[in-house]
């Protein structure tokens, strides 16, 4: 039963892993949480599924959703935080839980509140090792967000438009000192944010089928995931996502399914307490 | 830095409490939202006079539980205007109906009551919708000497108290265990159970109930799991579940969770006869699909009852107001009739229908063949009926048994 549920923690926990990514991508470059990323997941997962019955082949479909996404991450750094930007960082957190209700809320008007189903992209049937049932979409899930996380961090290493994404988070004054242009690299990386979102909220619809209010619970354990791995850190990410996943699933196995939620809360202010700046984050110098 | 982590904490807390109290609700009001405007207070026809008897109607009418209330009031005009249609009462006593809308909330309930009560001076009252509500304002028909009956509100707080007045047309959760453990005990011949209930009053009401009826059944509980609603993975609890091996399940929750759950006992292959209760849902097969085939559900009323009386009102219902109305609406138009045919014996007996103590006796004393079968009541004011089960069959409803 252990393994069992280390599998099934590391599904969801890939799932928290790759939005834990998006929030912490935005966090380093423009310094705050984005709290409308829950329900960019939402919008992303609706589109596609609303292509997916207009029959739009599935895989299209995932595509235009993901691409739809995308855009709404773009016109959200445009249209609203580079407004709010030259305020308090107190305005732009405002600014994106006033973006989450807006979008929760059209998205009530505009597809309802009754959860609807979605299609997985994985075949249902269970691959039996021994005594252990593993569906085929846990190891997709878990393959998938994986191999996301890994081409981000090349992207970030190797390609240079990455890189000068990097430079404008991590110092953007020298970068744009650089010949950088910052105000473009946050610009991307809100869009690339929003499209991971997306293919999370795609993956996850099967699980819990695509509901307006999705956002509520896997958003907040995105938030957790990031800040408990160390937030900025992209492999933080991965790892407070993985751990958040595991404590629940064998927290839910071994005391009780009704505190499941409870659990990743507690370990995250466990972490905090002992090391307030997440797993992987180093110690912040006060500089006076 | 840290700064901004603290804030970001803070908004991340108070959002987590924000989405704890909505969620729950989000699926009504949203529902309710395009409705709501249609109908506030419709206000009272003309008062009691000469040979009129008045009927007070109370139901949300605005407000986040107004789809639920206009199924009452719809429900209750068209058996009205039968009457009414027909020469009334006794075939000479027109019925006025007078109608307040509660909003759903206890307090408003009281006010709107009061007002049925003095100004229209109503002789029976129908309503309310919502336990609260009945609870509340049930002590306004008592002090009057007024019967009422709620056709809708199934919490056990409203019989429990004593209070002549209060008729419950609606079953109780205790009304439904009871039922699922007979048909179980009885026609299946099952020992044991394992009962799976959401973490919520309902679910954890129902669990409660099962463990103290279910000696009577001559059943044993052999495991009880919970989940929480929003819960998407159930292969811990369906292990457990499948470990005490019982001979079948009883689940007690909301249809979302429920359609999820038959999926993934379909894909774990873990296969046992389900029954239970509050996932009755349209939404319940189109979410399930082929996973919730054959699972059982227990309701008072069913479209698919081949009944003749049952057939007739859905199509009659259906004509004038469409279709998607639940259990309350035959209740509703029931609960007309067994007033109806109380003010009938009344007459026949040579009694004052508009004593309301002389009323309610003949009213608590009723057996009344209709839509939802042989209404009778309890001591308490509770009603006593045989419940229907029904299970799905190629993705329609099927009756199993009447």
């Amino acid at each position: 039963m252990l393994f069992q549920q280390v599998l099934n923690g590391l599904t969801n926990g890939s799932l928290y892993a790759l939005m834990a990514v998006g929030v912490t991508m935005v966090y380093k470059s423009l310094g705050m949480l984005n709290f409308a990323h829950g329900d960019t997941m939402m919008v992303g997962t609706f589109i596609t599924l609303t292509f997916i019955q207009m029959g739009v082949p599935f895989y299209l479909a995932v595509l235009f959703g993901t691409a739809c996404a995308a855009v709404l991450g773009f016109l959200l750094e445009r249209i609203i935080l580079r407004k709010v930007k030259f305020s308090s960082f107190v305005n732009l957190l405002i600014a994106t839980v006033g973006v989450s209700y807006v979008l929760r809320n059209t998205g009530m008007v505009i597809w309802g509140t009754s959860p609807q189903l979605f299609p997985s992209m994985f075949p249902e049937t269970l691959i039996k090792i021994g005594n252990f049932n593993i569906t085929p979409q846990s190891i997709g899930i878990i393959l998938i967000s994986l191999a996301i996380i890994t081409g981000l961090h090349l992207f970030f290493t190797r390609v240079k438009v990455g890189k000068c994404m990097q430079l404008a988070s991590s110092d953007a004054e020298g970068a744009a000192m650089m010949g950088v242009n910052v105000a473009y690299m946050r610009f991307l990386t809100f869009g690339i944010s929003a499209g991971l979102a997306a293919v999370a909220g795609i993956m996850i619809a099967p699980l819990t089928y695509a509901r307006v209010d999705m956002s509520a619970t896997i958003g907040m354990k995105a938030f957790a995931a990031a800040i408990l791995g160390g937030i900025g850190n992209l492999w933080g990410a991965l790892l407070g996502g993985v751990i958040l996943g595991i404590v629940e699933a064998v927290g839910a196995a071994y005391i009780s399914t009704a505190y499941r939620d409870a659990f990743s809360f507690i370990i995250l202010f466990i972490v905090l307490f002992v090391k307030p700046t997440g797993l992987l984050n180093k110690k912040i110098e006060n500089k006076l | 830095m840290r700064k901004c982590l603290a804030w970001g904490m803070a908004i991340l807390s108070a959002i987590t409490l924000i989405g704890c109290g909505s969620n729950a609700s989000s699926a009504t009001t949203g529902a309710a939202a395009g409705q709501s405007s249609s109908t506030t207070d419709n206000g009272a026809s003309t008062p009691a006079s000469g040979d009129a008897f008045t009927l007070g109607l109370i139901c949300p009418l605005s407000g986040s539980s107004a789809v639920s209330g206009q199924i009452l009031k719809n429900a209750t005009e068209m058996a009205v205007n039968e009457i009414n249609a027909a020469g009334g009462i006794n075939g000479s006593i027109q019925i006025v109906l007078a109608e307040v809308d509660d909003e759903g909330v206890p307090a408003t309930s009281v006010t709107a009551m009061q007002k049925l009560v003095e100004q229209d001076k109503v002789n029976v009252v129908i309503g309310s919708q919502a336990s609260s509500c009945t609870l509340a304002n049930m002590e306004i028909t008592k002090a009057a000497k007024i019967p009422q009956i709620t056709p809708a509100s199934s919490n056990v707080a409203v019989t429990q108290a004593g209070n002549p007045y209060i008729y419950q047309m609606t079953a109780t959760d205790e009304l439904h265990m009871r039922n699922v453990m007979k048909y179980m005990a009885e026609e299946n011949g099952a020992k044991t159970f394992a009962i799976l209930y959401e973490s919520s009053d309902f679910g954890t009401g129902g669990y409660k109930i099962a463990g103290n009826v279910c000696a009577d059944y001559n059943l044993e509980m052999v495991a009880n799991e919970v989940y929480n609603a929003g819960d998407t993975d159930f292969s811990v609890v369906l292990g457990k579940m499948q470990q005490a091996n019982p001979d079948f399940f009883i689940f007690w929750g909301y249809h979302t969770e429920v359609a999820m759950i038959c999926k993934q006992m379909q894909q774990y292959g873990i296969s046992y006869p389900i029954i239970g209760q509050g996932y009755n849902s349209p939404e319940l097969t189109n979410l399930g699909g082929a996973a919730v085939e054959g699972i059982m559900i227990d309701t008072a009323f069913d479209a698919a009852n081949p009944d003749e009386k049952v057939q007739e009102f859905d199509k009659k219902y259906t004509e004038l107001y469409g279709e998607g109305y639940d259990q309350n609406a035959p209740q509703s138009y029931d609960a007309v009739y067994v007033i109806k045919d109380a003010v009938e014996r009344c007459i026949a007996d040579g009694k004052d229908y508009k004593d309301g103590e002389v009323l309610n006796e003949y009213i608590g004393s009723t057996t009344w063949d209709g839509v939802t079968g042989v209404t009778t009541f309890d001591e308490n004011g509770r009603m006593e009926k045989e419940l229907l089960i029904i299970t799905i069959e190629n993705g329609e409803h099927k009756i199993v048994k009447n």
